[in-house]
């Protein structure tokens, strides 16, 4: 059992990877010194997803999650240089629906999370890439190792919310190699060094 | 058990044990019915720390550079240990010994915990947390040095305890299978001396190899407890610790008076109560799984 709870673990982490790689959505709109945070929409944990997906013994994909995501985001369609996500991620929040895996993925053989508690993708650069499509690129830090990544991101939009505000959402996917920021533990067929990561964020603005 | 898993934990154990098989056989065959030689006490900590960073590649992953979380040092902090161990090879005033074990201990626990001192603790807490690994590795060494200062293979094999229980420390307590293996790797190669304790005369770990597996193994059970979480943590990290100090407790009082089977039965008991008091702990305070 616990062999198979070290190997989901390594998927995990790998997800966790992916997972990182999904916060680096955070943009950096400040540093293109446009609108800035009054105008960011603040990320809502409740209606955001961010999911990792790793391949484990090299047959089956593997799908785990960050249920706690924070931080902002602003994407302007017409002047994207202005735009800027800046995520955070609480690596405690892990779920890999067994509380033992997620145990294993916060030990200092994965996230070391008592050391590292937070992931987070700060953007450096947002360019259009078709329509609401964008580049979002920026640092994403794992394990207290920060790289380079550039997010795909598809803008949904703004519209009402419910409680009266504007809301905005957005999802990006980035592929990161979890060795990469020092998540290498039993990298191989039994679990990917690939992480790919979804990120879903809707936030808020009132 | 995973395939991966077996092939992980036997390229950990095997190859360091058969290494401390060949180091302290051969230190004894080249030595047999002489005195001890500057090369018996200067080799083995070199060999060992030297055995270790090549486990580390070869298991744990190449070395990060510059090391990032606390176990990234390790591959760089066991040569230092070494290199302290060194002043044991040589004649000199016995404080300078302890100085430099001392002043290592700090060095290797400051670099360790060098997240957690530069975001998270206070001044208050990182002085108490280096000052009780300083109290700490001295007392481990010097019980440790007690234990394997003793001809046969008595000393040693209570000795070998200390890094093989840490590593299960490490895995069921702490849950970090990556510093479980750590320590792992210096109870292969202490189980190399154990053997040839079995079959040569007089000591066999000479006081330098003594120091840098102690006070390694002492410094994986402290990044243990870093990088655990568990609120337990501390209290497990300390019991283990205790490992060759109640070891130890066999070799004075009336309990040294127990010879022959009995007295190994004593000895080695007493160096199992520490870890089975922390495995029994962490047992009793598992969560249960909702999932299984």
């Amino acid at each position: 059992m616990k062999r198979s709870i070290m190997m989901l673990g390594l998927a995990l982490a790998a997800g966790g990877g992916a997972l990182l790689a999904g916060a680096g959505l955070r943009p950096e709109a400040s540093r293109a010194g446009a609108p800035a945070a009054a105008d960011a929409f603040t990320v809502d944990p409740v209606h955001s997803s961010l999911l990792f997906r790793v391949k484990h013994m090299g047959v089956t994909p593997f799908w785990g999650r960050f249920n706690d995501v924070k931080g902002s985001f602003l994407i302007d369609p017409e002047r994207p240089e202005a735009s800027s996500v800046d995520i955070t991620i609480p690596v405690a929040s892990v779920d890999t629906h067994n509380k033992d895996r997620d145990n294993h993925l916060k030990q200092d053989v994965f996230f070391s999370a008592a050391e590292f508690p937070d992931m987070t993708f700060k953007s450096k650069s947002v360019s259009k890439s078709g329509d609401n499509a964008f580049n979002v690129a920026g640092d994403l830090t794992i394990r207290g190792t920060t790289k380079p990544v550039t997010v795909k991101v598809m803008y949904g939009g703004t519209g009402k919310g419910m409680k009266g505000g504007q809301v905005a959402g957005l999802e990006g996917t980035v592929s990161i190699k979890r060795s990469d920021f020092g998540v290498s533990f039993m990298v191989g067929p039994a679990l990917s060094d690939e992480v790919e990561i979804t990120v879903a964020l809707e936030g808020n603005r009132k | 058990m995973d395939p991966e898993i077996i092939k992980q934990l036997s390229l950990g154990a095997v190859p360091p044990g058969i290494a401390g098989l060949i180091l302290f056989g051969a230190l004894w065959w080249k030595r047999r019915g002489t005195g001890p030689a500057t090369a018996r006490r200067v080799v083995p900590p070199l060999v060992i720390a030297a055995v270790y960073c090549l486990t580390h590649v070869f298991v744990l992953g190449r070395p990060s550079a510059p090391p990032v979380s606390a176990s990234d040092w390790l591959p760089w902090l066991v040569p230092l240990v070494a290199a302290a161990s060194l002043a044991f090879a040589f004649r000199g005033p016995a404080w300078m010994k302890w100085l430099g074990v001392g002043v290592c201990a700090i060095v290797v626990a400051a670099l360790s915990a060098r997240n957690f001192i530069a975001k998270s603790w206070p001044p208050a807490q990182t002085a108490v947390e280096l000052g009780v690994f300083l109290l700490a590795a001295l007392a481990v060494v010097k019980c440790s040095l007690r234990l394997t200062r003793e001809p046969g293979p008595l000393g040693a094999l209570t000795f070998f305890l200390f890094p093989a229980l840490s590593a299960a420390v490490l895995e069921l307590c702490l849950s970090s299978l990556r510093l479980a293996q750590a320590g792992g790797v210096f109870a292969a190669v202490g189980a190399g001396a154990v053997l040839v304790a079995c079959v040569r005369r007089g000591p066999v770990l000479t006081a330098p190899a003594t120091v840098v597996i102690a006070l390694s193994t002492l410094l994986i059970l402290f990044q243990g407890q870093l990088t655990s979480g568990d609120r337990l943590a501390p209290l497990y990290v300390l019991i283990a610790a205790l490992g060759p100090a109640v070891a130890a407790l066999g070799g004075i009082g009336p309990a040294a008076r127990l010879v022959g089977w009995k007295g190994a039965v004593l000895r080695v008991g007493l160096a199992l109560v520490p870890p089975a008091i922390a495995l029994g702990i962490a047992y009793a305070n598992r969560e249960p799984d909702p999932y299984l």
